[in-house]
């Protein structure tokens, strides 16, 4: 067979990178909690409320939320800077949601935000953008991200559905971020 | 598509025989391929019966024929008719 | 010129040379042009980047975009090399951060980069901006610069369907889209000179367009009621730009040469046009069942920010977020809404061509 040469058209895989990860080491006790919802998905709101209580209950000396409404124009800038103001003023944070595409991109952007400033994170992804959310903590250089997979879809449940998640899947958040009794 | 404006030209030239016949005459004012808009002119000047001879409608119709006859693809025709 | 791109052997006969890059994952399902390295030189010819001029960094893989990779996919995609400065226009445009390819490549929804030329280029380098300009009348320009920046989303960005992009129904774009606004037949401005360029330079707008939704009308006389009713369709209430934030986004509305005559005579100024469009660009509060009325007020996005018309859920907070493009052919009843994915703003960029001497 005749053959020609061309030029690959592909880019060389980018070298994975991961940058530090923190864990807290120790309970929760006294330390300043973060949690990041999205106003698009009003499921993690609810969950983000119930996680809120236990972490109160759990002792923590105060829950900051931020909540994120748009990824461009001047909404989206100041979501960023309030990531940014949320990772300075908090020991600890959660972040969440990853259900679509580019919300999974930014939830997980805005965890790598918060580990770029040495906290303890933990981004939620739902499974269906598990292996998305993996995928883009790795390109954003932080393959080592903790990334808490919770059961999708999380839309259209009802809310004791929603209390039984909350109640199963704070446990693991906590251990994702290190905490130990 | 092709928009030939010597084509446009051989399609007036074409019909204006036809007006020139009856005293008037077809003027071509524009072919342009960027608008693909074809400005005419009809001139009654030296017509005894203007109500004589094709009709606007019929003249224009006529004038597209030719046109299209000869250039491929889609044109504006515009045909300034002194009886409209 | 010197290349450093991996040198691949590969079938020389053309079938067999697409089964391979199906095989690769290279391409789009399409036949492709083998990139030799006279094909390659011959685009970079037409550049006055080096080769190795790192252009941007494509996601959802953050591959490295070298002017020569570019070069590569645009020869692949069989793109005239005097086009090749659109191809680097449009990769500049689309990695500005406020188009959010980073949301875009990623995304469930079908959005995909939408190329609007403007500039003298657009004949020479066959930029369908007439009839069949979104598909069908078969410019070089047209059917290869689009793709050529698909391929590079894909095979220097890594974006693909089912993998690292989560859309769920891709769409026709997705295998390049590329035309031109007839400026010739517009009664106002070009797109490009509304955005700030000048009328001689070759410009591309990259848009973030969901897909082409059709519209059609052999009714409406008033050029008002016809204006009205294109505003009420491209607010439908499913359309992305409900979704999220009211400043984010625009709709492209394509028109053909005739309606925009018609609308020039009532609205000399494009302006008032976008005006009026977004004026009239909102649905009713009460179309929407009653948890999502709850979700819109909680997003805030009932009402204009001044509190007027509590009782109606606008499209976009601004007209400049409805723009129109003069283009298509003459026969008239048509326009396209180019949808937008909201949290996206289209960008521009000048094309930045070679002078023929210089070759």
């Amino acid at each position: 067979m005749d053959t020609i040469r061309i030029r690959r058209p592909t880019a060389p895989p980018v070298e994975a990178v991961a940058a530090p990860t923190f864990r807290l080491d120790r309970p929760v006790v006294g330390l300043r909690a973060g949690i990041r919802t999205d106003a698009a998905w009003r499921s993690w709101r609810f969950l983000a409320a119930d996680w809120t209580e236990r972490l109160r209950a759990d002792g923590v000396a105060a829950v900051a939320t931020v909540e994120t409404h748009a990824q461009v124009g001047d909404t989206g800038a100041n979501d960023r800077s309030h990531i940014a103001d949320l990772a300075d003023a908090v020991d600890f944070a959660i972040v969440g949601l990853g259900t679509c595409g580019s919300c999974t991109s930014f939830a997980i952007a805005d965890a790598v935000a918060i580990e770029q400033r040495d906290r303890p994170v933990v981004a939620v992804v739902t499974e269906e953008f598990a292996t998305h959310g993996r995928n883009m903590a790795t390109h954003l250089g932080h393959a080592d991200l903790a990334v808490l997979v919770l059961p999708y879809p999380l839309e259209a449940r009802t809310e004791d559905d929603l209390r039984t998640i909350a109640a199963a899947y704070y446990p693991r958040a906590l251990e994702l971020l290190g905490v130990r009794p | 598509m092709t928009f030939d404006p010597d084509a446009v030209a051989a399609a007036v030239e074409e019909v204006r025989r036809i007006i020139r016949a009856d005293g008037g005459d077809l003027v071509l004012v524009d072919a342009d391929p960027s608008t693909l808009r074809i400005s005419l002119a009809v001139a009654l000047d030296d017509v005894t019966c203007a109500e004589c001879g094709l009709p606007p409608d019929q003249l224009e119709e006529t004038i597209a024929a030719a046109i299209a006859r000869r250039v491929r693809g889609e044109f504006e025709l515009v045909v300034a008719d002194p009886r409209r | 010129m010197t290349l450093t791109g991996e040198q691949v052997e590969v079938p020389a006969d053309p079938r067999a040379f697409h089964t391979l890059s199906l095989a690769n994952g290279w391409g789009d399902g399409a036949p492709l042009l083998p990139p030799t390295d006279d094909a390659v030189e011959a685009v970079l010819a037409c550049t006055r980047h080096a080769p190795d001029h790192v252009l941007c960094v494509l996601p959802p893989e953050y591959g490295v975009a070298t002017v020569e990779l570019i070069a590569t996919n645009a020869a692949m995609a069989g793109v005239q090399p005097e086009a090749f400065p659109l191809v680097l226009a449009a990769l500049e445009a689309l990695t500005t951060p406020e188009w959010n390819a980073f949301g875009l490549t990623t995304t469930t929804s079908s959005v995909f980069p939408m190329l609007i030329v403007n500039g003298p280029c657009r004949v020479p380098l066959g930029i369908d901006h007439r009839a069949g300009c979104m598909g069908g009348a078969g410019g070089r320009g047209s059917m290869t610069i689009g793709r050529a920046v698909a391929l590079c989303l894909r095979n220097i960005g890594g974006q693909r369907a089912g993998d690292t992009s989560r859309t769920v129904f891709g769409q026709p774009a997705r295998f390049g889209m590329c035309f031109g606004e007839w400026e010739e037949r517009s009664p106002w401005p070009s797109l490009a000179q509304r955005r700030g360029f000048d009328a001689e330079s070759d410009v591309v707008t990259v848009h973030g367009g969901k897909g082409t939704f059709p519209l059609a009308d052999i009714h409406n006389d008033d050029p008002r009621d016809l204006l009205f009713l294109l505003a009420k369709s491209i607010a439908y209430p499913l359309a992305n730009m409900f979704l999220g934030n009211a400043d984010n986004g625009e709709v492209v509305l394509a028109v053909n040469p005739m309606w925009a005559e018609r609308f020039a005579a009532v609205f000399a100024d494009i302006t008032d046009l976008q005006s009026y469009l977004h004026e009239h660009a909102w649905q009713p509060l009460d179309l929407w069942p009653a948890p999502n009325r709850d979700i819109l007020e909680t997003k805030g996005r009932v009402g204009l920010r001044d509190g007027v018309h509590p009782d109606r859920v606008y499209l976009a907070a601004r007209p400049d977020q409805i723009v129109p493009v003069v283009c298509g052919g003459l026969g008239s009843l048509h326009a396209i809404a180019l949808p937008s994915f909201g949290e996206s703003a289209m960008q521009s960029a000048r094309a930045q061509a070679v002078p023929v001497a210089s070759q």
